[in-house]
């Protein structure tokens, strides 16, 4: 299908937040924190004043009086007697044009007492820390402890217990499009347009930071240029409401790639200890130790610990279990959510670990999983029964593959694979109001398109199956907070599957009034259906046709057409609490199934590794839009591939980014991108509309591990931290005279 | 980020160029395709109040690789498509087609490409993520952070061409002020500088184009460059070899590296006694090992510096194997 916003979009038509005026507009400008930890001595906002075009200046000072309910205070809206991270608010200055803001900002004078830094959680935790030790520990913002069965006993009697360690880096969204927002106050309207995944989201966002009454809040959303996680929170509209509570003028603020990099959310480094043991040939428990850092977050408010420990068990059956992990506040930027939240990082550790099991074992190691991997029916480690899911089959075309692929391997090349899986957002609900005139349907929602096509085409799609009408009769039309209908947000894979629910069941409830209304009667339960004839809608059942018109009340016709309002709220996820030692851990609800095949050549003098070829099998569910859902499987590959290869922020030790651009951070481009072969696996449905499951995040999960693998494949020597930069791989295979196991720590080079 | 103001001027032969350069001394850079100072002036690097932009003289845009007679302003996509540049100096041509990307090459130069800035992760950075280091030697600071000390900056050449036409004995002319003068290539990059200046050229200079001696038959050249990405990327090391062979002995071997030190470097101390000898794996491995323990990389860009050295022995290696196969 088409997308009606393709044309628009390749013309530079579409307006961004970043292009959007108002009448009497000031721009404005950040003064951020140059350090990663330091005491703010002096804050002196008044030589910006005196820069021509400056209008206004916004510090910590200001608060009190634009917010008399209070704010919340930390982490405080603008730093005020310390900063956390570089890159850390400290000052917004509103000027009448943006050099002005520009150059007011470099006149704000601040000094800083710089304080000791927590940049690097291995040198602080070189060890797996004591439990008792950790309890005390002012770094420590979440632990959680799982189990189920007795880990220590089974690992006593193991026949194999095999022990690793995988390290992950930090990782930025790079959406295309940065942050930026433009807000204006009229009294008590707080009124912001922002590109934001989730204008519900972002207005609780801001009620809660800025303690106003959500009805006071007017979040409207504009086109997003790419969000993958990264524009779920209000970072930015909190500053231009209030500078435009302030000033009295309306305010726009937008970030440069530079401070997306610097300070916009990221996700940050892990440390994963994987320990699984085998009686008989047979994995039965496995362990997990993890040490996440959540940058600058607050103690309760990252969920990733809490949601992605589960990864790292795989989806295999044990018998004992035990994940165990701890966040930790460093004076990072905050964590960041980056498409399928660490589910990548999971996957590289825990199927790396499968992998290299197996191969010690001496079995292929996509058996191996075919033996383990749950199958419908199963009990998940969190006491979930598995729905229908479609790893085994999977990994069953896989190994076809594999045969097909292996005879032909040229030296140093290998075939690596992995298995993801995820747990789409589809507890979270949503609504959707369908408008019925002769001239067409329309779809009214709160969502704007965010690039992933899951709004203009999937919801387009839902509705022209559910209707029959076909989708060049069928428009998005989007409203603000105000009179959009509630929706959670463009997240977790969920919006086609949930609130692709709300639009079906908004037309099914026209479709069963327009049935009601034919004259002479229909025969009871006659499905009708819509057509586009002779240029108008047409509805048609047991054999009739009559317009649309003819069935509208006068009412109606008045409006111009019908209305209906489909809602959905999904099941809550399940999760046997009585595995939970401490903490809390997120309950998944439905679980989807990705595996992939990496064909690989690594360079054995220099390390280089270059992918071959790719396969990607994807647990669909139902299909609603054919090349929308290809277009996602293989985003999610090329932006893994990125995350495997070459993708790495370069935190000194002094807390700031070495390669906060675009030329150093290295995103993969459309050179880099192997032929993909991609198979969409339907008949295992999900609990989404028509069966559907969310294809968002699940395609990204499996690639660092199935490249890894690939290279571990090729060489025989295994890389255990991303990206496999050619350095990593060079250090792995020995050539810089330090081989793999020898050196305490192979594949840790410092950041100068 | 955003441009400063700063006023174009666009003569249109050298002696208009020149005299302007008179006239804005200090306060001006000459201008070839952008695609080097344009992104530094954006972060505030050092940028000038004048451009003299070059883009409007004839005679730079001359480029006749049958004679190896290339104009400064010559530019790279139009070297990595020539056939005549491809068959005579294949290494340049290989060069050409690696620098940056399609879009880069349509407006970046020769000359701009041999005079690229160098590059540093605490250079190549906003003003505001410099400032918050107290800047460096390199612009608007006293010290430097990679090699702690006041005096030399350390930033790192990572111009692709450089290598490649040293490695074929190119020659550059100068025009400026005080007169034309010709100079090897390998003279540009003065190995005692402070790294701030980082070539021999004289105030208000151009490079007014590169001549390459005509090929002596038999010789046969590559350029082999390292990096992270492959599709683009600024060299972390590129290589450079020329070879020529007289039954199996070697009658002329070149290696220049560029991506490594602060200016490229031909390795001539290290190649020349291989001269009347024949190649083996045995002394090839000793050529590539003797390199590799003459260079000097520092940890300011992205790969660590023992990986590049070691990198420089391989590359090597590989680059005169490949030569030297199927000759
Ligand atoms: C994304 C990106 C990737 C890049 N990747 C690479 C890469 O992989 N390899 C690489 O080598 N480069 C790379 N570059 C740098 C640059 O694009 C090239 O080096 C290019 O050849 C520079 O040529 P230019 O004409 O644009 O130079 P300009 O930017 O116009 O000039 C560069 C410098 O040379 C001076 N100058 C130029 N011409 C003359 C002359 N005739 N006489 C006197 N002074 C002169 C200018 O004053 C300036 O100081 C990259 C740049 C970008 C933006
Ligand atoms: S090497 Fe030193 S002086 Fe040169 S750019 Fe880097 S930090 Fe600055």
């Amino acid at each position: 299908m088409t997308r009606s916003d393709a044309l628009p979009k390749a013309m530079g038509a579409v307006p961004y937040a970043g292009d959007l005026e108002l009448p009497g507009m000031l721009w404005a400008a950040y003064v951020t924190s140059p350090h990663a930890h330091a005491r703010i001595r002096l804050l002196d906002p008044s030589p910006a004043r005196k820069v021509p075009g400056v209008v206004d200046v916004l510090t910590a000072e200001d608060l009190p009086a634009l917010l008399p309910d209070g704010f919340v205070e930390d982490p405080p809206l603008l730093a005020a007697e310390e900063v956390r991270f570089v890159g850390q608010p400290v000052a917004v200055v509103a000027a009448e044009t943006l050099p002005a803001a520009r150059q007011g900002a470099r006149a704000v004078r601040v000094e800083y007492e710089p304080l000791p830094s927590f940049t690097d959680i291995e040198s602080e935790f070189p060890r797996w820390p004591d439990r008792e030790e950790m309890k005390g520990n002012p770094h420590v913002t979440g632990h959680v402890l799982a189990r189920r069965g007795d880990f220590e006993a089974v690992a006593a009697r193991g026949d194999l217990v095999h022990e690793e360690t995988y390290r992950t880096g930090m990782v930025a969204q790079v959406a295309l499009e940065p942050h930026a927002c433009l807000a204006e106050v009229r009294g008590s309207d707080w009124h912001v347009i922002t590109t934001t995944q989730t204008p519900f989201g972002i207005r609780e966002d801001l009620a809660d930071k800025l303690h106003l009454p959500a009805e006071h809040l007017r979040v409207e959303g504009t086109w997003v240029g790419g969000g993958f996680g990264g524009k779920n929170e209000a970072i930015l509209e909190p500053h231009a409401l209030l500078l435009a509570k302030k000033t009295g003028r309306p305010v726009r603020i937008g970030l440069s790639f530079r401070e997306e990099f610097l300070w916009a959310r990221s996700t940050q480094p892990a440390v994963f200890r994987m320990t699984s043991v085998v009686i008989d040939g047979r994995l039965v428990a496995r362990r997990t130790r993890l040490l996440l850092d959540t940058g600058n977050s607050l103690p309760g408010r990252d969920f990733a610990l809490g949601y992605s420990l589960g990864f790292t068990l795989g989806p295999y059956r044990l018998e004992a279990w035990e994940v165990e992990g701890y966040a930790l506040r460093t004076h990072r930027p905050p964590f960041g959510p980056h498409r399928a939240p660490l589910a990548p990082q999971c996957a590289f550790a825990a199927e790396g670990h499968i992998d290299s099991l197996a191969r010690r074992m001496g079995v292929d190691p996509v058996e191996f999983r075919r033996r383990h991997v749950w199958r419908e029916g199963d009990l998940t480690p969190f006491g979930q029964k598995v729905p229908p899911f479609a790893a085994e089959a999977a990994l069953r075309e896989a190994q076809e593959r594999i045969r097909s692929w292996r005879p032909q391997l040229p030296p140093h090349h290998g075939l690596g694979v992995a298995v993801g899986y995820w747990s789409t957002g589809t507890t979270a609900g949503g609504e959707a109001d369908l408008f019925l005139g002769p001239g067409g349907l329309t779809v009214r929602q709160g969502e704007r398109e965010i690039g992933n096509g899951t709004v203009v085409s999937g919801l387009v799609s839902v509705a022209s199956q559910a209707t029959g009408l076909p989708a060049e009769h069928i428009t998005v039309d989007y409203h603000d907070t105000s009179r959009a209908p509630y929706d959670s947000g463009v997240w977790g894979s969920r919006t086609l599957s949930t609130l692709g629910f709300a639009v079906d069941k908004a037309a099914r409830a026209i479709l069963e009034e327009l049935a009601r209304r034919f004259h002479p009667p229909l025969p009871p339960r006659t499905e009708v259906r819509l057509a586009w004839e002779g240029g108008e809608v047409r509805v048609e059942g047991g054999g009739r046709s009559q317009p649309l018109l003819e069935l509208l009340t006068p009412e109606e016709r008045k409006d111009g057409g019908i209305l209906r309002r489909g809602k959905h709220y999904g099941k809550g996820g399940s999760l046997d609490e009585s595995v939970v030692v401490e903490g809390a851990l997120y309950p998944y609800s439905d679980l989807t199934a990705s595996v992939h095949l990496a064909h690989v050549a690594v360079d054995p003098e220099t390390g280089a590794v270059q992918v071959i070829r790719y396969a990607a099998w994807q647990d669909a569910g139902k299909v609603f839009d054919v090349d929308g859902y290809r277009g996602q499987v293989e985003g999610g590959v090329v932006m893994g591939l990125g995350t495997a290869l070459t993708e790495e922020g370069l935190l000194g030790p002094d807390g700031r980014l070495r390669n906060p651009g675009l030329l150093d951070y290295r995103i993969p481009t459309l050179a880099e991108v192997p032929p993909l072969e991609i198979v969409a696996l339907e008949g295992f449905p999900g609990s989404g509309v028509g069966g559907a499951k969310g294809v968002g995040e699940p395609p990204i999960i499996p690639v660092p591990a199935a490249v890894a693998n690939a290279v571990a494949d090729a060489t025989g020597h295994r890389v255990r931290e991303l990206p496999l930069t050619p350095e990593r791989v060079a250090r792995a295979l020995g050539l810089l005279g330090s081989p793999e196991g020898a050196a305490s720590d192979p594949g840790r080079s410092r950041t100068p | 980020m955003h441009l400063d103001e700063f006023q174009l001027h666009q003569p249109e032969s050298l002696p208009e160029a020149i005299s302007l350069a008179r006239e804005f001394a200090g306060q001006f850079d000459y201008l070839a395709g952008g695609t080097d100072l344009l992104p530094n002036y954006k972060m505030h690097l050092n940028p000038r109040p004048h451009l003299i932009s070059l883009d409007a003289i004839p005679e730079l845009h001359r480029f006749s690789p049958d004679q190896g007679d290339l104009g400064a302003m010559v530019r790279l996509r139009e070297m990595e498509g020539s056939a005549g540049l491809a068959s005579r100096y294949p290494a340049v041509a290989q060069a050409a087609r690696e620098v940056a990307t399609p879009l880069v090459r349509a407006s970046g130069t020769l000359g701009g490409n041999l005079l690229v800035e160098t590059r540093c992760f605490f250079f190549n950075q906003s003003y505001f993520w410099r400032q918050s280091l107290g800047f460096c030697l390199k612009a608007d600071g006293d010290r430097c952070h990679v090699v702690p000390q006041k005096e030399k900056c350390y930033a790192t050449f990572s111009g692709d061409l450089a290598p490649a036409l040293m490695a074929l004995d190119a020659r550059v002319r100068l025009m400026g002020p005080e007169g034309t003068r010709e100079i090897p290539l390998t003279d540009l990059y003065p190995r005692d500088g402070d790294g701030i200046r980082r070539t021999s050229l004289r105030a208000g200079e151009v490079l007014e184009g590169v001549t390459l001696p005509p090929p002596v038959q038999g010789l046969r050249s590559i350029y082999l460059k390292l990096r992270v990405r492959p599709s683009y990327d600024f060299p972390e090391l590129g290589v450079a070899v020329a070879l020529c062979q007289d039954g199996g002995r070697v009658s002329h071997l070149r290696v220049a590296l560029g991506g490594l030190e602060m200016v490229p470097r031909r390795m001539d101390a290290l190649t020349d006694p291989l001269v009347g000898s024949q190649l083996t794996g045995e002394s090839l491995r000793a050529l590539g090992e003797a390199i590799r323990s003459a260079v000097r990389p520092v940890h300011n860009t992205f790969l660590a510096p023992d990986y590049r050295r070691k990198m420089t022995a391989v590359l090597v290696r590989r680059a005169v194997r490949s030569l030297t196969e199927g000759s």
